[in-house]
């Protein structure tokens, strides 16, 4: 029996991290209107409830700018450098276009998730 | 915040440990947005601090693993053979490892039967000890081809991979229930026949190569001489090949389908009528119908038809042989390709 409940949380949270990884992006995106730099954003992300550690953020960072969908730039705040990064304008449109993805994709899953109950 | 000497110098090392996990162009920079964040980190977890200690700092660094897992984050997925082409690298491997495991096979078996083996029992783990180098060898060329395609090819077309990922209809496998059924009438005339042919050849190996003949049907059955002693040596070989192509009919009349075990059992019963038909043409002649020329008042030369008759045998196992060969080679591709159940 206890090893059951092991394998169902090991799978349960497995299923979860994949859940989680597609919509880490869009979660990041959403509060990059406003300049942020990398712990800023963490922080700013865990208040509200969405948990993300640096080992992920900071490299979706990167990837978004290396798309070209962010900015950044150095600068020294509090005498210590920190990495400020903001949607651009490429940035904006495709985070526009997502969360009305995203909300048609809830929708969907609502109504799929009501037909099992 | 100020780190004293120990925790700058502690950080400056993980730092540096990261630096040499990552490629060389962004090395810098990630290094510093991680230093930023760990700064950031030890500011907030230890707000109180005039100035921060090593143990301060071995605390957050331990949170965040090795340099090396850190560095891994930011390095895109790296594959020594990736998904794009593993399909095709399987499949060569397949083809390649039973080519390989085969041939070897076929040689030990060659050797065995030349008789060139004086321990049996050293000649089995020789024969091992050849497969497991020829088949690492094999397998480690071909995933080093795959690796230099995957890391030169990298974003590049290759046509005969894309290829393979495209839908194409002759390749599609049979259906399981008409590739695979059997047919019993079929199969029941293999039976009888391969009941004769044991019967037949049990019976000329006990009259030494023998067969009975009527000169005169008014007078007594009398035994002549056709197969040579050449030929009787490989009567326990073809004896023993048709009991295993018996069981095997045998086999499938009773299963109704043909299963992985009766393919490979095909398979590796007609390689070994190869290697038979191999040596039996080397060991010419197989047949000599000197016997009649006592016996026969007709005027012939049965020197010349028996030399006849063991060339025309000849040409007709070489031909067995090649016809042999191909349909083993279609049906290891079609076995590897789609295994039966």
């Amino acid at each position: 029996m206890g090893m059951m409940n092991e394998k169902h949380t090991k799978d349960f949270e497995k299923l979860k991290q994949e859940m989680r990884r597609g919509v880490i992006v869009l979660a990041a995106m959403s509060q990059l209107k406003q300049e942020q730099y990398g712990y800023s954003l963490i922080k700013s992300l865990k208040e509200k409830g969405f948990d993300v550690g640096q080992d992920t953020l900071y490299p979706l960072l990167r990837r978004l700018e290396q798309q070209e969908l962010l900015d950044s730039e150095w600068r020294v705040d509090d005498s210590r450098p920190r990495r400020y990064y903001i949607l651009n304008k490429t940035g904006k449109e495709i985070l526009r276009d997502l969360k009305t993805e995203w909300r048609e994709q809830v929708e969907t899953i609502r109504s799929l998730l009501n037909e099992t109950e | 915040m100020k780190l004293n000497k120990e925790a700058r110098e502690l950080l400056d090392r993980y730092l540096l440990g990261v630096k040499r996990e990552l490629p060389g162009k962004q090395r810098e920079d990630i290094a510093a947005e991680i230093e930023s964040y760990l700064l950031d980190l030890l500011e907030e977890r230890f707000p109180k601090s005039k100035e921060t200690t090593a143990a301060q700092v071995k605390e957050i660094l331990q949170e965040m693993g090795a340099p090396r897992k850190v560095a891994a984050q930011y390095s895109s997925q790296r594959y020594l053979v990736g998904p794009r082409l593993f399909p095709a690298y399987i499949l060569v491997l397949k083809i390649v490892l039973a080519a390989v495991i085969g041939a070897l096979t076929l040689s030990f078996i060659i050797n065995s039967v030349i008789g060139n083996t004086s321990n049996i029992w050293l000649a089995i783990l020789e024969y091992f000890g050849t497969i497991w180098n020829g088949a690492l060898s094999a397998g480690g060329s071909i995933t080093l081809i795959f690796a230099l395609i995957e890391h030169f090819g990298e974003g590049k077309e290759i046509k005969e991979i894309d290829e393979l990922q495209e839908f194409n209809l002759p390749n599609l496998p049979e259906l399981p229930a008409e590739e695979k059924e059997t047919g019993k009438i079929g199969l029941s005339i293999e039976i009888v026949l391969g009941v004769i042919g044991i019967a037949f050849f049990t019976y000329i190996n006990s009259t030494g190569g023998r067969v009975p003949y009527f000169f005169n049907p008014q007078t007594e059955m009398e035994l002549v001489r056709i197969f040579t002693d050449n030929f009787l040596r490989y009567v326990p070989l073809i004896l023993a090949l048709a009991g295993l192509d018996l069981t095997r009919s045998g086999m499938l009349l009773a299963q109704g389908y043909h299963s992985s075990l009766t393919n490979w059992w095909h398979i590796c019963t007609q390689s070994a009528h190869v290697v038979l038909m191999g040596f039996m043409i080397k060991s010419l002649p197989l047949i000599s119908l000197e016997g009649f020329q006592k016996i026969n008042a007709v005027d012939l030369d049965f020197t010349h038809l028996g030399s006849l008759a063991n060339t025309g045998i000849a040409i007709g196992m070489a031909v067995g042989i090649v016809g042999t060969a191909i349909e083993i080679i279609r049906k290891v591709i079609r076995e590897i390709r789609s295994p039966s159940a």
